[in-house]
């Protein structure tokens, strides 16, 4: 392989990119199947109640009806991630406002809805659950009372009435460190619950054959986890369950896990038709998924030279009313709680737990948007005690490659303190830091505009589970590569191709990416936690490696020689090595492979995350639900705010994303990731939150719940792409897709904090709760000085 | 539901007078959207498109403008009126988004009376006249009475907004509209209207009116009062933003609580002030 192939690096353009500007591209609303019913679902209007009687009559005799269900036609089968504890329909109880308590399949969409609407049910409501502190407090009313009874895989050690899972990480002797610090600070803070508003509204057709195959076409992340929760839900074994994927628009962790699929798939099975649904928005925002709310008590101390001693974390995670990733969401955000410092004294411990509210789910950053908001607050307000630099104190504190994670692991790359730097020197933080800023005395000459910069770093993972591909050479020495890793918009397909052309040394154009089909492509545990790149692109790297070597056999015999004497050569020419004129192409290879000798050349690459397991004697360790995940991508962003002192909007005005890749595929797709990841957090640190009155959501819908779009946010996002390869990564990969949204909330916390001196501990920080803040600020001191600003910098230190 | 496609507005009054509950389609920004989320369901839809006339925006030899009820939002954003009735294209620029403005009409977003909306508050604050035309005739109402409550004007039942009149501008008068809001795009969560005509520095009328403060657009006497006959000093400023805050009477919802809205308008009165007041101060 030469050391820079040509397709590595490159800003490709993406195949599916021509398709999705014409509005060529087809999602799962766009397809249609002969005789295809479309479907209607019955929401619940109550946060708790139990059902006492369902009329479906109406509903049934309205003609073009062919199926009504309800919860009581389903077999009682529950599936889960961890805790079996979810059924298609509402089981004799429903949980949320919205959980799905009937559906109805019909000849045409609006007599589907129509005949749901005639659905007559009787509840007998009962209490609700709507907050962690409900759920929480003594003699709390149980969300799920068999929750005992409900099978768990493996079990992660509740103690109290609603909790899904309690687990802690902690490492050294946190309760006598404290004495060792010269500063502590301690704070509590909370974060709403963010909705995933991904374009394309969750869909599904599902349909039986006449041998009793299922074939489903929806919005997923993974084909597989589909397949095998299909396969619970329906009792019918894996081969007899095909899943495809269209076009999908958009998912962030909200289609990671089944959806409407087993739903639609038994309205199939009852008509004996293909069925179609595709939720509204409103039923979308009601009844799928969002971010874990959560609330967070941390504490840090540090020495007076800003070393970093000891964090005391805990946090609970309002899971909803099902457990679905709660668990491994709690866990992953305790194993990033320590942040991407040496802090020898940790003890993070945390709960999820139940409510009468919309399930939480995975949701890009998993766990890790929570706790990186408070701690990296905290550095900042240790920094201002202390008098320090905030990128000083990270970079002093910074974990490097070679170094220790939490729980022991080797860092094996780490670009934390490059990331830092550089979007320090490019943002022109120090003069920013130190410019005497617009304090509550300069708002006249400001137009009451006060403007502020701030920094965080931070740190995700891009490696676990398993993962597969197959690259097949074809007649004419073009290559087709299947994985099982579907694209949801962000580019992995382009990724991957260009690893495999890569890998093979083929210009990009000779690369055909298979359609991610459960009847066809390798397994793939699913497009989420950032890994596609570095975990699916290793295997793709497998795979090419396995057809090289069988490229080399082949041009070996035909030259007669030593298969080491044989080099791949850039173009898809094997050669002998230092005789330029002998080689043979690719197709005449094939060709050969396929009618003459050893028959066409396919190559598999397999692997399940191989990085070091945690270390049970370094740190205790409890209920914790991976054994190894890994492979830690690093990245720090400074984001320069204006605070409007009028209306408390805060604007963003400029940021630097800085984020270590490794090693950037496609500069271009990593450039992407970075800002819309920001635009993301940025929506999660100013803008979103679903929000509840006794139990009711109060605003799902795109009217009333807004996501930032092109205007609202600067031209002046500056992607910076800090390259320390991976050694274990496909040419050096890492991933990408999470960590841009996890560091925008602290660094434009950090920020408003600069601009006015008030740490606002509450996302998101809207408008009113930053006037609230500063009209509080304004009580409490009339002549409110200056911002913090840090000391200026000694001349010569 | 049936679809009426009349040619003369004596037409419309005629099937509105034929159909009960029949709703008139202009630019179907709103109107559509209710439709779809069920929220209406008439007998039937008269269109407006095609009576003639309807879609034109005169400019008058002394100023004045007469523009007609489907003059679209886009149209109305790129007419560059001039003085005062700035006020007008800058509301409608900060209608929603492109694909919206084309589509939706002036009288559409007058009628539907949403006092969050972009365009009632600037037709108050331009002292726009409104003819309406219904089977007993032709009327003129200022915009100041057409606005009546939430999704109310003084329209009688069939009657409809044929068009709308603004006076000419006198020398020396600007107007702004400033329009606060979570995201570009949103309904304004306080916007303000302001008119005024200064010489030399001095004040000497203007007409301040709030969106998303009230039932209606937010037009009060004494804070018009207030600036008139003065150097728009920080004090003046401060008294007709005190005396609009004090009057405000908003709506709790997404975009913020009651308190927060009212909190606001004394700062927001005092920049829509000085924009307007710094287009009087540029060099033309």
């Amino acid at each position: 392989m030469t050391a820079t192939p040509d397709a590595i690096g490159k800003r490709l353009p993406r195949r599916d990119a021509a398709d999705k500007l014409a509005g060529a591209a087809r999602y799962t609303d766009d397809l249609t199947r002969p005789g295809m019913l479309h479907a209607a679902i019955l929401g619940s209007p109550w946060p708790s109640a139990r059902i006492l009687a369902i009329d479906t009559a109406a509903a049934r005799a309205l003609p073009g009806v062919k199926a009504v269900l309800t919860g009581a036609d389903l077999p009682a089968r529950r599936w889960g991630l961890f805790v079996y504890d979810e059924t298609p329909l509402a089981a004799g109880v429903v949980r949320y406002v919205g959980e799905p308590v009937a559906a109805v399949a019909a000849t045409d969409l609006a007599t589907a809805r129509a005949a749901a609407a005639l659905i007559e049910v009787d509840y007998e409501e009962l209490a609700p659950v709507l907050s962690i502190e409900e759920a929480l407090k003594d003699g709390a009313i149980p969300v799920h009372p068999d929750f005992d009874g409900y099978e768990k895989r493996p079990d992660l050690g509740f103690e109290r009435v609603n909790e899904i899972a309690r687990q802690e990480f902690s490492e050294g002797d946190v309760e006598s460190a404290w004495g060792n610090c010269d500063v502590v600070v301690e704070g509590v803070y909370e974060v709403p619950s963010q909705s995933h508003v991904y374009l394309e509204p969750v869909s599904a057709i599902a349909e039986f054959d006449r041998a009793g195959k299922l074939t489903v076409q929806s919005a997923n992340q993974s084909v597989y986890k589909v397949q095998a929760t299909l396969s619970r839900a329906l009792d019918l074994p894996m081969s007899n369950i095909r899943v495809a994927t269209p076009a999908i628009g958009g998912a962030f962790g909200g289609k990671s896990g089944v959806t409407i699929q087993p739903l639609v798939a038994h309205l199939a099975r009852a008509t004996g038709r293909p069925v179609r649904l595709t939720l509204t928005r409103e039923e979308d925002f009601m009844a799928m998924r969002r971010r874990h709310p959560a609330i967070v008590r941390v504490r840090t101390g540090a020495k007076t030279d800003g070393t970093l001693v000891a964090r005391d974390l805990d946090i609970v995670y309002d899971g909803g009313a099902y457990a679905e990733d709660s668990p491994a969401v709690l866990g992953f955000g305790l194993l990033m709680a320590r942040g991407p410092y040496t802090i020898p004294h940790c003890r993070l411990r945390g709960r999820a737990v139940y409510t009468n509210r919309l399930r939480a789910a995975g949701f890009r950053g998993y766990g890790n948007p929570q706790v990186t908001f408070a701690t990296e607050a905290q550095i900042d307000e240790l920094a201002g005690r202390l008098g320090l630099d905030p990128v000083e104190l990270r970079l002093k504190n910074a974990v490097e490659a070679g170094g220790r994670w939490i729980g022991g692991q080797t860092i094996t790359s780490c670009g934390l303190s490059e990331c830092l730097t550089e979007a320090r020197d490019a943002s022109g933080w120090t003069g920013k830091r130190h410019r005497a800023g617009a304090g509550a005395g300069a708002d006249a000459e400001t137009g009451g505009k006060r403007r502020g910069i701030g920094v965080s770093a931070f740190a995700h993972i891009c490696g676990l589970l398993g993962t597969s591909a197959t690259v097949r050479l074809l007649e004419d020495g073009t290559v087709t590569l299947a994985t099982g890793a579907v694209d949801l918009g962000q580019g992995a397909e382009a990724v991957l191709a260009q690893i495999c052309a890569g890998a093979l040394d083929l210009d990009i154009g000779r690369i055909n990416s298979a359609p991610v089909d459960s009847d066809a492509a390798p397994y793939n545990w699913s497009t989420g936690g950032s890994r596609v790149t570095y975990m699916a692109g290793r295997a793709v790297v497998q795979a090419a490696g396995a057809v090289r070597e069988q490229i080399v056999r082949h041009a070996a015999e035909l030259f007669e020689c030593a298969p080491a004497d044989i080099e791949i050569r850039p173009g898809g020419r094997a050669g002998i090595v230092g005789v330029p004129e002998k080689e043979i192409g690719f197709g005449d290879i094939s060709l050969r492979a396929h009618y003459r000798s050893g028959g066409p050349i396919i190559g598999s690459g397999a692997l399940v995350y191989d990085g070091e397991a945690f270390d049970t004697k370094e740190a205790l360790i409890r209920n914790y639900p991976f054994e190894r995940i890994g492979t830690y991508v690093f990245g720090a962003h400074v984001v320069e705010v204006e605070v409007d002192t009028v209306t408390g909007k805060v604007d963003i005005l400029r940021a630097w994303m800085a984020h270590d890749v490794g090693r950037a595929i496609n500069p271009t797709e990593v450039e992407g990731q970075i800002q819309g990841g920001f635009v993301q957090g940025a929506g999660y640190a100013l803008l979103e939150e679903l929000l509840w009155e006794d139990g009711q959501p109060i605003n799902p819908s795109m009217m009333d719940y807004k996501v930032f779009g092109a205007l609202d946010l600067p031209l002046g996002l500056h992607p910076i792409i800090v390259e320390d390869p991976e050694p274990s990564g496909p040419f050096g990969a890492k991933g990408i897709g999470e960590p841009p949204l996890v560091g925008a909330a602290p660094a434009i916390a950090n920020a408003v904090a600069h601009a006015t001196g008030l740490r606002l501990r509450t996302l998101p920080m809207t408008p009113e709760r930053v006037l609230d803040a500063l009209d509080a600020a304004a009580i409490r001191d009339p002549e409110m000085p200056a911002p913090d600003r840090d000391p200026e910098p000694t001349p010569g230190a | 539901m049936q679809i009426f496609h009349p040619t003369t507005v004596d037409e419309v009054i005629g099937l509105l007078a034929a159909h009960d509950e029949a709703r008139c389609l202009a630019g179907g920004q709103t109107l559509v959207a209710m439709l779809n989320l069920g929220l209406l369901d008439p007998p039937a839809l008269i269109s407006l498109r095609k009576v003639a006339g309807l879609d034109r925006l005169i400019r008058h030899a002394d100023g004045g403008v007469t523009m007609g009820a489907t003059v679209t939002q886009a149209a109305l954003a790129a007419a560059d009126l001039p003085g005062a009735l700035a006020v007008l294209g800058e509301a409608a620029q900060q209608v929603a988004h492109p694909a919206i403005r084309n589509f939706g009409t002036v009288g559409g977003a007058l009628c539907h009376a949403d006092p969050a909306a972009d365009l009632p508050p600037a037709f108050v604050a331009a002292d726009a006249r409104m003819t309406a035309i219904g089977p007993d005739g032709e009327r003129s109402l200022s915009a100041g009475d057409f606005f009546v409550d939430y999704l109310t004007t003084a329209l009688a039942d069939g009657e409809i907004l044929t068009e709308i009149r603004l006076p000419p501008p006198p020398p020396g008068s600007v107007g702004a509209y400033l329009k606060f809001a979570r995201v570009d795009g949103d309904y304004a969560t306080v916007s303000v209207a302001v008119t005024m005509t200064l010489e030399n520095g001095v004040c000497r009328a203007a007409r301040i009116a709030l969106g998303s403060c009230a039932a209606r657009p937010l037009r009060l006497d004494a804070a018009d009062a207030a600036l008139a006959d003065t150097g728009l000093d920080a004090d003046s400023v401060a008294r007709a933003g005190a005396l609009l805050q004090e009057a405000a009477d908003p709506l709790a919802d997404m975009r913020g609580t009651a308190d927060y809205r009212r909190r606001i308008v004394p700062g927001l009165v005092a920049r829509a002030i000085g924009a307007a007041r710094a287009k009087a101060e540029a060099p033309a």
